[in-house]
């Protein structure tokens, strides 16, 4: 799916098209003080002014004057513009100014380089990117940043934020000029200001104008900062992509805009609609023939990004996916909903705005937030839903890339907005059972055997796919495994659950001895891989997912040795998480079992309760690094 | 086979023609697109069973058409062995298109799948899904997604290289990330030219090298070279690969021969007097501001510092890495931005301009790989900086690095051969048992409560190496920083941090740090853990094998001195015994001290590393070092509590 184009320099600020009457000074000295605590940078102006000509097409002026207090903001050196086919860069000038205000160097659009904008994981798209690194004079300094946008073709328009994250805001405008006809749809978010908005002729006006906003941190693992920051956000009624024209007033105008790209007559030809029809042969449920198509789908089609023009919107055709076996997520998303076809199953593309820290769609203010397409298929009770782009995922299973979001389904009638499955501990489990074979020297072998599901599986299955020494790099630093001599990993076969085998050999299993007491650990497989900063915060926290693991690991020990004190059974809770371990010594089979027990019931954490939870999983990580002593006779 | 076994040396050869070429199709390679049932049957290979793909070709002939045009015919086969491997159905071919430099055409692809039964299916890349993009204003690439890519797809595609001139030749690399059951690389030099130049290869991996005079032509072949994955403390990859480099040597014709750096002297003369390098670096700037505004009263190495300073403060590096000097220094200093060697042939001439005994230095930086002084190539070297001689003291300045102080050896310089460039005095500078280190102090002052709670500060000190490591990765991201010093010691809870020394070249970086943590118990006792802040937590030599030399860049000189106040009421079992560990090359040592005075205890570790680098062949040694070194720094002292 198409990514909105992005402008790194972070916020705009919009001026009045006739006046130059907002240009700030340039020196430093009269920025009030208020304005320089927590802030590396303060934005004298923030200002923005976009003029919407028509459904297909819209001028941006953006005017950033930034002052820039230490080196710490010196990321406002770096201007990187987006621009592709549809969205020129008319002309761009950069000032930048000494700390008394006076001019020191001037750059133009001929000073910037272009190149191409890799997203990180497309083959091929039409984006670039102009790039320019203006120097500092000296700190403090100003940068004076004016530019022109034009776009001849949109689907949404420009949001405005006031980026707060450690740079404050003397003086924020945005305004926005429409033909009364087209007029936006708009709101604010995180701010509470009412645009002014008047009428000359046929032309709408609004402007959104603040003053004096201080610099505040914004927390890192929570959601994605758009859920957090002042924001004026601005939508269209009417567009125009690459010749296609569509409506933007509901979710359902909306979907119905996107479905008449995903739309073919005859996607199959009737000799290939057979052969589908062949590998369903001896399906008799409706379930197994969507997990024949499924797993067809995996085993045959791979995920391949080119984004170009509509084609970041419109699938690639059906019979393309079919004869290459690759697309990106909207066209096998679509194969597989041709495929479902072909076996008489109702599917519907949906789009999403995936990634674990994504805030959902909003039901009350139609946008396009979407990055990726999944697909839906409508079931008596509940529906199944498919991400068509892994070729490892069980049927029915999404995983946090996309659970807990607002997906817009591409119906026939238009775009349903319907909510995707919650996050559910029961999803991603993980069962061990560990066999420490312990020798005289204290060395061990350790046989251990995993079941697994969801996001668990998914470690697991990559894990299975590297060489031994990543496996064991892995190993140790992402499950803290004491680092093993020798180590194996075999997949063990698929139902219910994906299990996996794994054999680790030490030469030396125990931390340290001191006289006949050998420390060794008690945790063999430790559950709490969580290493959480302790602070203060005020925003959510968000953990990958929920999930439950439990292990039992049987120590056998050799002729001689035999436990000391054991380590006391524990117990601990909080509203989000439990954890239970309990050791037990068999003196008739000179076994020491160790059975733990831990559980994230929910992955979203509220701020009050964060620190409870940082000390829950401290207390888990700290009884997991007790030992177990034994001693030898 | 035995990777253990590696070890590297240096095959080299010289080999001259003088004959007129053509190229001709290499006769033994299989047909386009036509597999054989051994490669259709093959489900991994053989010498690197955990490959998730195997090149089981990599081919090339490269030739000059009658306009000197270096053109490369390309040819590439390889086979996907597992679910991990798919992606490399997706190929990008970097090219290097500024100022039309090179194009690349005749691109085209097959695939082989296997389908049900036993069969297979061969596919063809259409050549309207291939793409071509301008990366920058040097590079472009040609992207394709091939059809068809399953695990057992074999996938076939060429293409046609054609580059303006013979500068475009580079060397052949016949080792790649993964496997390769053969590499060749075939080179018809242009008539009436010699070209020179040398293998690298590891002891146990044969290359056939097969002259062929009356064609003008000779072919280089290896077989069975497993893939060359990253390690850690490697200077760089590309120093390991098994490879062939190439230099254009002399051209005969109407006139007579013409030799080009066909040794050291004839190379530092050459470049001497060219105009993007010598002569830029000779530039008289005596008149400029800067240098009219520099008191006389300078002593000749504050002199250096102040210019290094000015260029450094002054002109912005714009992240391209050269060895010339592209837009003429007086137009650089005005400009204020431009390449490598732009702002260091500016630095030479600056400090030439001001009476110091400076010049270029060509240098290959650590991840371009290390030089061979064998032969005299050029190509070899990634960037030029200065070298400026006084007082008997030299002095290598790197005028884009931003955090390397004046009298320090640039870190990306460690452990390499740098050759200075001079009619007279070149020489080669080698930048090893350089008198920095990377030295690191760390003073724990704690107490331990009645209830076990431990509480105190520590002031960790860098110097020198680890100094410069730590601002850069400081500089980098400040809150990161502070995550991963403390991220070892999920245990501890920091108070708080400080830092200071940042600006003061030749101060010490020196970091405060306030804790508190509740001691770990295990069977009765209190673990007190002294082993804070070092880093030395967990062996980094985690993996079986190794490939690349162990290269710390620098030496190692740290020192942990800890004093922690026990409650009357703790006995301590028998401490940790003091205890010195010496590698086998007595080159590493970590010594313990401990003891207990009163309710004091008073701990001592010394850690030396007194070599900058370890051949592979070395690793188990280093590793089986490392392994004792951090068991002993993390042996706890038992507290009871009475």
């Amino acid at each position: 799916m198409r990514q909105a184009i992005t402008f790194i320099f972070c916020c705009f600020i919009v001026r009045s098209v006739q006046g130059q009457q907002s240009t700030p000074s340039f020196a430093t000295t009269p920025i009030p003080e208020e304005l320089k605590k927590d802030a590396d940078v303060v934005y004298r102006l923030d200002e923005g002014i976009l003029n919407i000509a028509s459904a297909s097409e819209y001028t941006l002026k953006v005017h950033q004057v930034v002052t820039l207090l230490n080196a710490e903001g010196a990321q406002f050196l770096h201007h990187r513009l987006g621009t592709d086919k549809f969205y020129k860069v008319e002309d761009v000038t950069i000032n930048m100014y000494d700390a008394l205000g006076l001019l020191r160097k001037t750059y133009g659009k001929k000073d910037f380089e272009t190149e191409a904008a890799f997203d990180g994981f497309s083959l091929v798209t039409d984006d670039k990117v102009m790039k320019l690194y203006t120097p500092a004079p000296t700190y403090p300094c100003t940068v004076d940043v004016q530019y022109t946008i034009h776009a001849t073709g949109y689907i949404e328009l420009p949001n405005w934020f006031i980026n707060y994250h450690r740079s404050s805001t003397e003086r924020f405008r945005y305004e926005v000029n429409v033909p009364s006809a087209l007029d936006i749809r708009h709101r604010t978010l995180n701010m509470a200001i009412t645009p002014q908005v008047s009428e000359t002729g046929n032309q709408k006006h609004y402007m959104w104008e603040t003053k004096n906003v201080m610099a505040k941190w914004l927390e890192s693992d929570g959601y994605e900062t758009a859920r957090y920051l002042p924001q004026v956000e601005v939508a269209p009624n009417e567009f125009s992509y690459d010749g296609f024209k569509g409506s933007f007033r509901t979710w359902q105008d909306f979907g119905a805009w996107t479905f008449q790209l995903y739309e073919e007559k005859t996607p199959f030809s009737e000799q290939r609609q057979a052969e589908i029809k062949d590998l369903l042969s001896g399906a008799t449920s409706r379930d197994e023939k969507i997990r024949i198509l499924y797993r067809y789908l995996q085993q045959n089609m791979r995920y391949v990004s080119i984004q170009l023009g509509i084609g970041g919107f419109r699938p690639f055709p059906v019979k393309f996916v079919d004869e290459k076996k690759y697309g990106d997520c909207k066209a096998l998303t679509n194969y597989m909903r041709c495929l479902l076809r072909v076996a008489g199953i109702k599917a519907y593309p949906a789009l999403i705005n995936a990634g674990a820290n994504k805030i959902p769609a909003d039901p009350q203010f139609p946008s396009d937030p979407f990055n990726h397409v999944i697909l839906c298929i409508p079931g008596e009770k509940d529906s199944t839903w498919l991400e068509c782009t892994s070729t490892t995922s069980l049927t029915g299973e999404l995983g946090p890339f996309t659970e807990n979001k607002k997906a817009l389904l591409l119906t026939e009638n238009g775009g349903v907005l319907v909510n995707t499955p919650k996050s559910d501990y029961h999803a991603n489990r993980l069962l061990t059972k560990n066999t420490v074979t312990l020798d005289a020297e204290g060395g061990a072998v350790i046989q251990n055997r995993l079941e697994s599901s969801g996001e668990t599986t998914s470690f697991y299955k990559y894990i299975v796919q590297l060489d031994t020494d990543a496996q064991k790099e892995q190993l140790v630093k992402t499950l803290h495994y004491k680092e093993p001599d020798e180590l194996a990993v075999s997949a063990q076969g698929e139902t219910p659950a994906a299990a996996f085998a794994l054999q680790r050999s030490y030469s030396k299993l125990y931390d340290f001895k001191s006289g006949n007491k050998y420390f060794f650990p008690l945790c063999i497989q430790p559950l709490a891989i969580e290493r959480l900063l302790s602070a203060k915060r005020e925003t959510d926290f968000l953990f990958s997912y929920p999930y439950e693991k439990r292990d039992t690991t049987v120590f056998l020990l050799p002729p001689g040795f035999s436990p000391d004190m054991l380590p006391a059974d524990k117990e601990l809770q909080t509203s989000y998480s439990q954890y239970r371990r309990s050791i037990r010594f068999d003196k008739t089979t000179n076994q020491v079992t160790v059975v733990s027990w831990l559980l994230l019931s929910q992955h979203v954490v509220k701020p009050l309760e964060y620190a409870g939870v940082v000390q829950f999983f401290k207390t888990v990580a700290t009884l997991e690094e007790e030992n177990l002593v034994l001693v030898k006779q | 086979m035995s990777i253990q076994s590696y070890f590297k040396t240096w095959l080299a050869l010289c080999f001259c023609l003088s004959l007129s070429i053509r190229s001709s199709a290499q006769s033994e390679s299989p047909a386009f697109g036509e597999t054989s049932a051994e490669e259709r049957e093959m489900k991994e290979c053989p010498f690197d069973r955990s490959a998730d793909a195997v090149i089981l070709l990599d081919h090339a002939v490269a030739y000059f058409n009658d306009q000197y045009n270096l053109i490369t015919e390309r040819r590439i086969r390889l086979k996907i062995l597992k679910e991990k491997g798919i992606g490399r159905g997706d190929i990008n071919i970097p090219f290097y298109s500024g100022e039309g430099f090179e194009f690349l055409r005749d691109i085209e692809a097959q695939v082989t799948t296997p389908g049900s039964n036993g069969t297979f299916t061969v596919t063809t890349l259409e050549r309207k899904n291939i793409f071509e993009r301008k990366i920058n204003s040097l590079y472009s690439v040609i992207s394709f997604a091939l059809p068809n890519i399953k695990v057992g797809s074999i996938i076939d595609y060429k293409y046609i290289s054609t580059m303006k001139s013979y500068g475009g030749l580079r060397r052949w690399e016949f080792q790649k990330e993964i496997p390769v059951i053969t590499s060749s690389y075939e080179l018809a030099p242009i008539a009436n030219s010699e070209f020179a130049y040398s293998v690298y290869r590891t002891n146990n991996l044969p290359v056939e090298v097969t002259p062929n005079k009356e064609a003008g032509k000779v072919r280089f072949v290896m077989h069975n070279i497993p893939g060359l994955r990253d390690e850690v403390y490697t200077a760089s990859t590309r120093n390991f690969l098994q490879r062939v480099n190439f230099q254009f040597a002399s051209f005969t014709n109407y006139y007579g021969k013409t030799n080009y750096s066909a040794t050291w002297q004839q190379l530092a003369t050459e470049l001497i007097d060219e105009p993007g390098f010598g002569s830029q670096a000779k530039k008289d700037l005596s008149g400029t501001a800067f240098l009219k505004g520099l008191s006389p009263s300078l002593a000749p190495a504050e002199k250096v510092k102040t210019i290094y300073d000015f260029v450094r403060s002054n002109i912005t590096w714009n992240n391209f890495t050269s060895k010339y000097c592209e837009d003429g220094v007086k137009n650089i200093l005005e400009k204020k931005k431009g390449n490598s060697g732009d702002i260091n042939l500016l630095l030479v001439s600056l400090l030439k301009s001001a009476g110091l005994d400076a010049y270029p230095l060509l240098v290959s930086e650590r991840d371009n790989g290390l030089i061979d002084t064998t032969y005299s190539y050029l190509e070899q070297f990634n960037k030029v900086v200065a070298f400026v001689s006084c007082n008997g003291t030299d002095y290598v300045l790197d005028g884009t690095d931003q955090n390397t102080p004046f009298f320090m050896v640039p870190t990306d310089l460690l452990n390499t051969i740098g050759f200075l460039v001079d009619k007279k005095k070149h020489r080669f500078i080698y930048f090893k048992d350089l008198p920095h280190k990377q030295r690191e102090s760390i003073r724990l002052l704690a107490s331990i409560s009645e209830e076990g709670m431990l509480e105190g500060s520590a002031t960790v000190s860098n110097g020198e190496y680890a100094k410069l490591e730590k601002v850069s990765r400081y500089k980098s991201d400040q809150a990161r920083y502070q995550e991963a010093l403390v991220k070892p010691y999920s245990f501890l809870k920091v108070d708080s941090f400080s830092l200071a020394g940042l600006k003061n070249d030749s101060a010490m970086l020196e970091q405060q740090i306030r804790f508190h943590s509740t001691l770990k118990k295990s069977g009765g006792y209190y673990l007190l853990n002294t082993n804070l802040f070092t880093g030395l937590n967990e062996n980094p030599f985690i993996t079986q094998y190794r490939f690349t030399d162990i290269d710390f860049g620098s030496k190692y000189s740290g020192v942990v001195v800890g004093s922690f106040i026990l409650p009357a009421s703790f006995a301590t079992e028998a401490l940790p015994a003091n205890k010195k560990l010496v590698s086998q090359d007595r080159t590493m040592s970590v010594s313990r001290i401990m003891e207990k005075k009163e309710n004091i205890l008073n701990v001592r570790y010394v850690i030396e590393i007194n070599r900058e680098r370890f051949v592979a062949d070395e690793y188990e040694m280093v590793k089986g070092f490392f392994k004792e070194m951090v068991d002993l720094l993390n042996e706890p002292v038992l507290l009871k509590s009475n």
